[in-house]
C-alpha cells in the first residue's frame, strides 16, 4: 500500500462520516418542518388533544384550503412578492455599489462615511421618530413605505461588501485603469460577477428578511389592501390566538369568556390548524428560490474569469 | 488582462436588468396608486382635506330629527375609520353584500372601516397620537391608554358629542343607566366613552330581565370562572362519590385513591389528580383566592393584597400537601394552556383548579356504557369545599360594571360625526339595532318565541358562526349586557354552569367590589408604585413554584416568610397604602364598609 | 506643477485624481442619503430617553418635556432582578456563541466537502428550513420533546438506560441555557452557514490546485488554504457577535420562559418588554436601547481593535 491507497481510504471513511452527520443534521432541521406540515394538515379540533408527532390522526385539507381561500391572500402574496423583488434588486444594488466606493483606499473623507455608517448600526432614535418621519414624508399607508426606507440595506451588508472587494487583487485595477476604464465601469463590468457568491448570499438575506416582514405593515400601514404576506399570516393567528390571554384576562366575566369560547372554532379548522396551514404555505416560496441562490455558492465557478 | 468578450455579455445582460427593473418600476409605480379596497366608497384616514361637515352642524341638527327613522340610500353612506383592538372579529373590509352589514349601512347611512392591528395595537395608537392624528374613532381595552387619550384633550366628551351632533339620541336621553355615568365620570373624571358590556342597577331597569329566565340571570350576576372542577367519567370509575369530596380530607382522598390506582384514560395515558395553570400563576391566583377566601382587605376594611391574607397561606399549604402526596406533578409549572386543555379534554385531569373558559373545556358531556351522550356534564363544579381551616370562599361581585371590557371614545379630529353619532346610538341603544348586530334580520336569522325572546334560526346559527365574514354577533364594543340578558334565550340549567355554581351556593360569601375600583390611571406608569407592582408580578411566579415543591413543613415555613419578606422588601405594602387611600374614598362614596371574613 | 516623481496617468491609477474621487463620491450618493434621511434624522428621538415624555405631548413635546435626571435609565438598574439579568444575558450570549459560530463554520466546510452535488443541494435546502418556523411553534415543540410525560428526548433516554425516569427539562435551571442555545442551533444552522458558503466560494481556486500539486490532503488544504482565505469573513462575523452581546431572541426566550426556570431565563429583552413597552414607557425602552447601543458600539470598537492585532484583519 502506498500513500495514496492510504489518504484515499482515510477520504473515503472521511466522506463517510460527513455524510453520516449531514443525514443526521437533516433529520433534526427536517423534522420541525415536517412536523408543522402533519398538524396542519390534521383537524384542528383534534389537535386539542394534543399535537401529533409522525403523522395525521384526523386527516384534512380544510385547513389549508381555509388558508387559500381568503382572497386576501392573494393580494397579500403580489404585495409581498413584488417588495421583496424590487427592493431586493435596488437594495444590492444601491449597498454594493456604496462598499466599492467605500472599499478604495484612496477614497477621501472616508472617517465621514464610516461615522455616519457605524452610527446608523448601532444608535437609532426609536420607533417615534421613524413614524413620524414616514408620516411626514407621506409614505404612510401607501406602497412606497415598503420601497423607500429599505433601498439602502444597512451598513452590516456594506461590511461584507467591503471586506470581499479589499480582497480582489490591486493587479486588476491597475490593468483596467490603465486601459481607461473609470470607477464605476470596474464596478459593473469586473468586481460585480466577481463576487457572485456574496451576492447571492445577501440577496438570499435579504429575499428572506423582506418576506418574513410584518412590522413595516404593523405600524405604517393601515389599508387591508397593503397587508404583507406575514402580516396577515399574523392577523389570523393573532385575532384567534390572543383569545387565550385576553380569556385570562376577564377575571370572572362570563358573558366576555362566551364571546371566545363561541369564536374560538371547535371544527375541523382552528386557530392553530390555520396558523401552521398559512405558515407553511408561506414558507413554499422561499424553499422555491433558494436552490437557485445556491448555484452560486458552487466553488470554483469562478476559475477563468480572472486570469493573471 | 481585461477581456472584452466579457464586457459584451455583461452589456447584453445589463440591458436584460435594466428593462427587468423599468417593468417592475411600472408595477410598483401601478400598485402605489390607486389602492381602493372594496366597500370603501372614499378615502378617509390620513388625508385632511376630506370636506368636514361640522359647518352644517346647525342644520344637521334639526335635520336629525326628521332623518331619525330614515333610510339611506348607497350614495349617501360615509366611511368612518375606526381603531379597533379586542373586538377582532369585525370584518374587514367592510361588505356591502352580507345582510347584517348592508342593513346597519341602510339604517345608519356609515360605513365602518375597520382597522384591526395583529398585535402592539396600544403602541401603534401612541404612534398616531404623537403624530397628532388620530383615527375617527377608537375601541381599546388598556387602561393605562384611556387616561392617555382623556389627559390629550383629543377625543371628545360624549355628552357634548351627542348634544352638539344627535340631540335626539337615546344615549343622552334615558338609555345609558344613570349608575355606570357615575361610575365613569368618577373613574376618568368625565364622560369620555362608550364602555361595552354594560350592565348594572338601573340599566336593568332600561331592558328588564323577563321571568322565565330570571333565575339564570341572577345566578350569572354572582359568576366567576375561576374555580374547581372534577371530572365525573373518573369519578364514577373509581368509585368516588360527590358527596365524599366536599371535604378537604375527602378531596385529599379521592386524588389518593386516583394516584394509587394508577389511573389512566381510555388510551392509557395517566392522570393528573391536580391540575393548576401554574405556568400562569397571577391567573390562578384568582382561582385560589376565590375557593380559599382570599379577599383584598384586612378585618378592618383596609386594602391589603390578598399575598398577605391567612387564606393564600391556606391554598399554598393545600398545594404543598398534595406535592408532597405526589397529587402534583412538577410539570404542571411549566404546561402551556393549549396542552393543559388537552389534557382536560382528553380525561386525564381529576381537579382542575383555574380558569374554565378557555377552550370550552367544560362543555363535554358524559357518555353512557354504550357511547351515547347523557346530560351529565364531565366536568362539574362541586361547589364550595369544607376546609380544615374553616375558611369560606368569597366572591367580589361588582354590580355596576363601569369598566366593561373595551372603551371607545371619539376623537375630536372626526371627520363624520353626524355619521358616528347616528352609528353608535343605533347599535348600542335602540332595540331595532341591539337585535340587529347581535341577531340579524328578523324572520330570516331570528324569530321570537312564545317567551318573547330571540331564536335563532338555522341561518342565523351559520351567520353567527362566520361572524368574521358576515358581521353578526361582531360588534362586541357596543355589547349591551342587560339587553342581552332581557332577550336571550336560554336552553341550559344554572345549576349546570360550573361559574355560578359557588355563587349559587349559601356557603360562599358575598362582597360588592364596586368599592375596590380605583380611577384609570391611578398607578401611573413608571411611578415606584408600578415598579413595585410589576417586581411583585414577576416574583410570584417564581416563589410559588419554590412554596409549593417544599418537601417538608420546616422548609414551606422558611419558604413562606420569605416570601412575605420580600414582597415587604418590594415595596408592596406601600402600594397597599396608596390603593387604600381611594378604597376609603369610595367607602365614604357607597356607604358601605367591607371587612375580611377568614 | 507636476507631483514629485509621478506622472498624471500613475496619479489617474492612484485614484487621487479629481474625476475619480468624483464618481467615487457619486457612487455613495444615494446610500448616504438614505442613512441620512431614515438613519440620522430620527436620531433627535434618543432625547425621548432623557425626557418625561408621553404620547399625549405629541411631536413637540419631545422637545419641550422636562428633562427627568436619567430617572429612565435608573429603571432598568432597579429592579431587583438586575445582576440575574445581566449574567442570564450575557451567559446566553457567550455560550451560545462560543458553540454556534464554531459549529455553522464547521457545518459549511464539512458541506462543502460533499461531492455530490445533488446531495449538497438537499442538505442545503433542508437545513434552510427551519429558520421559517416561528419560535411559538418551534419553541412548542422542543417543549414537547423535552416533555417528561411522554416527550421524545426521555423515551429515548430511558430505552437507552442512561436515565430511570424522566427529567423535568424545562422545569430546571441548569438546563435552560443549553436548551435555549441548541434549539436555536438547529433552528439557524443551514441559514447561518450561507455566508461561509459563500465566503469558501470565493476562496480563488488556483491556490487549492497550487496545494493539490503540493500534494496536500483535503484537510490539510481546509487547514491551509480554505480557512485562511475566509478568515476576514470569520472575524467579522465574530466582531458582530461580541458587538451584540446584549441582544437576544426576544420570542424564544418568552416562548420558553416558566417560573421554574425563571432565574435562568430573565434576560435584558424580556424585563425591557414588561416594563417598557407593555406601558408605552418609550422612554424607558429608548434608554435600554441608547445603553446597549452604546455598549454595543464599545464592544465592537475593541473586538476590532482584538481582532486587527491578532489576525491583521478587522471591520476597519
Amino acid at each position: 500500500m502506498n500513500n495514496i491507497t492510504i489518504s484515499k481510504a482515510v477520504s473515503k471513511t472521511a466522506d463517510a462520516i460527513i455524510i453520516a452527520i449531514m443525514i443526521i443534521a437533516v433529520i433534526l432541521t427536517v423534522y420541525p418542518f415536517y412536523y408543522a406540515v402533519i398538524n396542519s394538515l390534521n383537524e384542528g379540533n383534534d389537535l386539542l388533544k394534543g399535537y401529533v408527532l409522525l403523522w395525521p390522526r384526523k386527516f384534512t385539507w380544510d385547513s389549508w384550503k381555509a388558508a387559500l381561500s381568503d382572497s386576501a391572500i392573494l393580494n397579500a402574496l403580489a404585495v409581498t412578492a413584488s417588495r421583496t423583488v424590487i427592493v431586493t434588486v435596488f437594495q444590492l444594488f444601491i449597498t454594493s455599489m456604496f462598499a466599492y466606493a467605500f472599499s478604495r483606499p484612496y477614497l477621501k473623507h472616508k472617517k465621514f462615511y464610516a461615522a455616519l455608517g457605524f452610527c446608523s448600526m448601532y444608535i437609532s432614535g426609536g420607533i417615534i421618530p421613524f413614524f413620524l418621519l414616514i408620516s411626514a414624508l407621506g409614505l404612510y399607508d401607501t406602497y412606497w413605505v415598503y420601497i423607500i426606507p429599505s433601498l439602502f440595506g444597512g451598513f452590516y451588508n456594506v461590511i461584507i461588501f467591503t471586506s470581499n472587494y479589499k480582497a480582489i487583487p490591486a493587479s486588476l485595477f491597475e490593468s483596467a485603469k490603465l486601459d481607461g476604464a473609470g470607477e464605476f465601469r470596474i464596478f459593473l463590468s469586473i468586481v460585480t460577477p466577481l463576487t457572485k457568491p456574496v451576492l447571492a448570499a445577501l440577496g438570499v438575506f435579504s429575499v428572506v428578511g423582506l418576506w418574513n416582514d410584518y412590522s413595516t405593515s404593523l405600524y405604517y400601514t393601515q389599508k387591508p389592501a397593503l397587508q404583507t404576506l406575514q402580516y396577515y399570516i399574523l392577523k389570523l393567528v393573532k385575532s384567534r390566538g390572543a383569545l387565550e390571554q385576553l380569556q385570562s384576562s376577564v377575571a370572572g366575566n362570563p358573558e366576555i369568556a362566551q364571546l371566545f369560547s363561541s369564536i374560538d372554532g371547535s371544527g375541523t379548522v382552528t386557530a392553530k390548524s390555520l396558523e401552521l396551514a398559512a405558515m407553511v404555505l408561506a414558507t413554499i416560496p422561499m424553499v422555491i428560490m433558494y436552490p437557485f441562490a445556491q448555484k452560486f455558492f458552487a466553488q470554483g465557478m469562478l476559475v477563468g474569469s480572472v486570469k493573471g | 488582462m481585461f477581456r472584452r468578450a466579457k464586457v459584451f455579455n455583461m452589456k447584453n445582460s445589463k440591458l436584460k436588468i435594466k428593462r427587468i427593473i423599468c417593468i417592475l418600476f411600472v408595477i410598483t409605480f401601478l400598485m402605489g396608486c390607486g389602492q381602493t379596497p372594496p366597500g370603501e366608497s372614499s378615502a378617509t384616514g390620513m388625508n385632511p382635506q376630506t370636506q368636514n361637515s361640522s359647518s352644517d352642524d346647525a342644520v344637521s341638527a334639526t335635520t336629525d330629527e326628521a332623518n331619525a327613522k330614515k333610510e339611506y340610500d348607497e350614495s349617501e353612506f360615509k366611511t368612518v375609520d375606526w381603531f379597533v383592538t379586542g373586538a377582532t372579529s369585525l370584518p374587514t373590509p367592510w361588505n356591502l353584500n352580507m345582510p347584517v352589514m348592508a342593513e346597519i349601512s341602510k339604517k345608519t347611512g356609515v360605513i365602518m372601516q375597520a382597522n384591526i392591528p395583529a398585535q402592539d395595537a396600544d403602541t401603534k395608537l401612541n404612534l398616531l397620537m404623537v403624530n397628532g392624528d388620530l383615527p375617527d374613532v377608537i375601541t381599546i381595552m388598556n387602561e393605562t391608554l384611556y387616561a392617555e387619550l382623556i389627559a390629550s384633550d383629543q377625543v371628545w366628551n360624549i355628552k357634548e358629542f351627542f348634544e352638539t351632533y344627535l340631540p335626539d339620541a337615546k344615549i343622552i336621553n334615558g338609555g345609558f343607566p344613570e349608575d355606570i355615568r357615575n361610575a365613569i365620570e368618577i373613574r376618568d373624571g368625565g364622560w369620555y366613552s362608550i364602555p361595552s358590556h354594560i350592565n348594572s342597577v338601573d340599566n336593568e331597569k332600561i331592558w328588564p330581565i323577563p321571568d322565565s329566565t330570571k333565575e339564570y340571570w341572577e345566578g350569572m350576576k354572582t359568576a366567576n370562572q375561576f374555580t374547581m372542577v372534577l371530572n365525573r367519567t373518573i369519578m364514577k370509575e373509581y368509585g368516588i362519590s360527590e358527596e365524599s369530596v366536599k371535604t378537604e380530607q375527602g378531596l385529599l382522598d379521592a386524588m389518593k385513591k386516583i394516584k394509587d390506582a394508577g389511573a389512566t384514560n381510555e388510551n392509557g395515558g395517566s392522570v393528573y389528580p391536580l391540575m393548576i395553570h401554574a405556568n400562569a400563576v397571577l391567573t390562578t391566583n384568582n382561582a385560589l383566592y376565590s375557593i380559599f377566601g382570599a379577599m383584598p382587605v384586612d378585618e378592618d376594611g383596609n386594602y391589603r393584597s390578598e399575598y398577605y391574607s391567612d387564606s393564600y397561606r391556606d391554598a399554598l399549604e393545600f398545594l404543598n400537601t398534595c406535592y408532597r402526596d405526589g397529587f402534583f406533578d412538577p410539570a404542571i409549572l411549566t404546561m402551556d394552556q393549549a396542552s393543559m386543555v388537552a389534557l382536560m379534554n382528553e380525561d386525564r385531569v381529576f381537579c382542575h383548579i383555574g380558569g374554565t373558559a378557555a377552550d370550552a373545556m367544560c362543555d363535554r358531556k358524559v357518555k353512557d356504557e354504550n357511547g351515547k351522550e347523557t346530560n351529565e356534564y364531565v366536568y362539574y363544579c362541586p361547589g364550595p369545599i369544607a376546609w380544615e381551616s374553616g375558611f369560606v370562599p368569597v366572591i367580589g361581585v361588582n354590580n355596576t360594571v363601569a369598566k366593561g371590557w373595551l372603551q371607545t371614545f371619539i376623537s375630536k379630529s372626526c371627520e363624520e360625526p353626524e355619521a358616528v353619532a347616528r352609528f353608535i346610538d343605533y347599535l348600542y341603544m335602540e332595540e331595532e339595532g341591539l337585535a340587529l348586530w347581535n341577531y340579524g334580520i328578523e324572520g330570516t336569522h331570528w324569530i321570537e318565541n312564545e317567551k318573547g325572546l330571540i331564536e335563532r334560526t338555522e341561518a342565523g346559527k351559520e351567520a353567527y358562526d362566520n361572524m368574521a365574514t358576515t358581521g353578526m354577533g361582531a360588534f362586541w364594543l357596543f355589547c349591551n349586557t342587560s339587553y342581552d340578558r332581557s332577550i336571550q334565550n336560554i336552553t341550559s340549567n344554572i345549576e349546570d354552569n360550573v361559574a355560578a355554581v359557588y355563587g349559587r351556593s349559601p356557603e360562599t360569601h358575598l362582597y360588592d367590589s364596586t368599592a375596590l375600583v380605583l380611577p384609570s390611571g391611578y398607578i401611573e406608569a413608571g411611578s415606584s408604585y408600578d415598579i413595585t407592582k410589576i417586581e411583585v408580578d414577576n416574583y410570584v411566579p417564581q416563589q410559588f413554584a419554590k412554596i409549593v415543591m417544599a418537601e417538608n413543613d420546616e422548609q414551606f415555613d422558611t419558604l413562606y416568610q420569605e416570601f412575605l419578606k420580600q414582597l415587604d422588601k418590594l415595596g408592596l405594602p406601600e402600594l397597599d397604602e396608596y390603593k387604600n387611600k381611594v378604597v376609603q374614598e369610595n367607602y365614604e362614596t357607597y356607604g358601605y364598609k367591607l371587612k375580611a371574613v377568614n | 506643477m507636476r507631483k514629485k516623481g509621478k506622472t498624471p496617468a500613475q496619479i489617474t491609477a492612484l485614484g487621487k485624481d479629481r474625476k475619480t474621487q468624483l464618481t467615487l463620491h457619486a457612487m455613495l450618493l444615494p446610500g448616504t442619503i438614505l442613512i441620512i434621511i431614515f438613519n440620522i434624522v430620527p436620531l433627535y428621538g434618543i432625547l425621548i430617553a432623557f425626557k418625561a415624555f408621553r404620547p399625549m405631548m405629541g411631536f413637540s413635546g419631545i422637545f419641550t418635556s422636562s428633562w427627568n435626571n436619567f430617572e429612565n435609565f435608573k429603571q432598568v438598574f432597579r429592579s431587583s432582578e438586575f445582576w440575574p439579568m445581566i449574567r442570564n444575558t450575557l451567559g446566553i450570549n457567550l455560550l451560545g456563541q462560543c458553540i454556534t459560530i464554531p459549529a455553522t463554520l464547521i457545518f459549511a466546510l464539512l458541506l462543502n466537502e460533499l461531492t455530490s452535488k445533488r446531495f449538497r443541494r438537499f442538505v442545503q435546502t433542508a437545513t434552510f428550513l427551519p429558520h421559517f418556523i416561528s419560535w411559538v411553534i418551534f419553541g412548542g415543540l422542543c417543549i414537547n420533546i423535552l416533555s417528561p410525560d411522554g416527550g421524545a428526548l426521555n423515551q429515548i433516554l430511558m430505552v437507552l438506560k442512561l436515565i430511570d425516569k424522566p427529567i423535568l427539562f424545562m422545569g430546571e435551571a441548569r438546563y435552560f441555557w443549553l436548551i435555549v442555545i441548541l434549539s436555536g442551533l438547529v433552528k439557524d444552522i443551514g441559514y447561518g452557514s450561507i455566508i461561509y458558503l459563500a465566503a469558501i466560494a470565493g476562496v480563488d481556486p488556483t491556490l487549492h490546485e497550487a496545494a493539490t500539486v503540493d500534494g496536500a490532503n483535503r484537510f490539510q488544504k481546509i487547514w491551509h488554504v480554505t480557512l485562511p482565505g475566509i478568515l476576514p469573513t470569520v472575524m467579522i462575523m465574530l466582531i458582530f457577535a461580541v458587538a451584540g452581546m446584549l441582544n437576544n431572541n426576544f420570542t424564544q426566550i418568552y416562548v420558553m420562559q416558566n417560573p421554574l426556570n425563571q432565574p435562568a431565563s430573565q434576560v435584558i429583552d424580556t424585563y425591557v418588554y414588561q416594563i417598557g413597552l407593555e406601558k408605552f414607557q418609550f422612554g424607558v425602552g429608548t434608554a435600554t436601547s441608547l445603553l446597549k447601543s452604546v455598549l454595543a458600539l464599545a464592544l465592537l470598537t475593541m473586538a476590532n481593535f482584538v481582532s486587527n492585532k491578532i489576525t491583521d484583519t478587522g471591520l476597519f
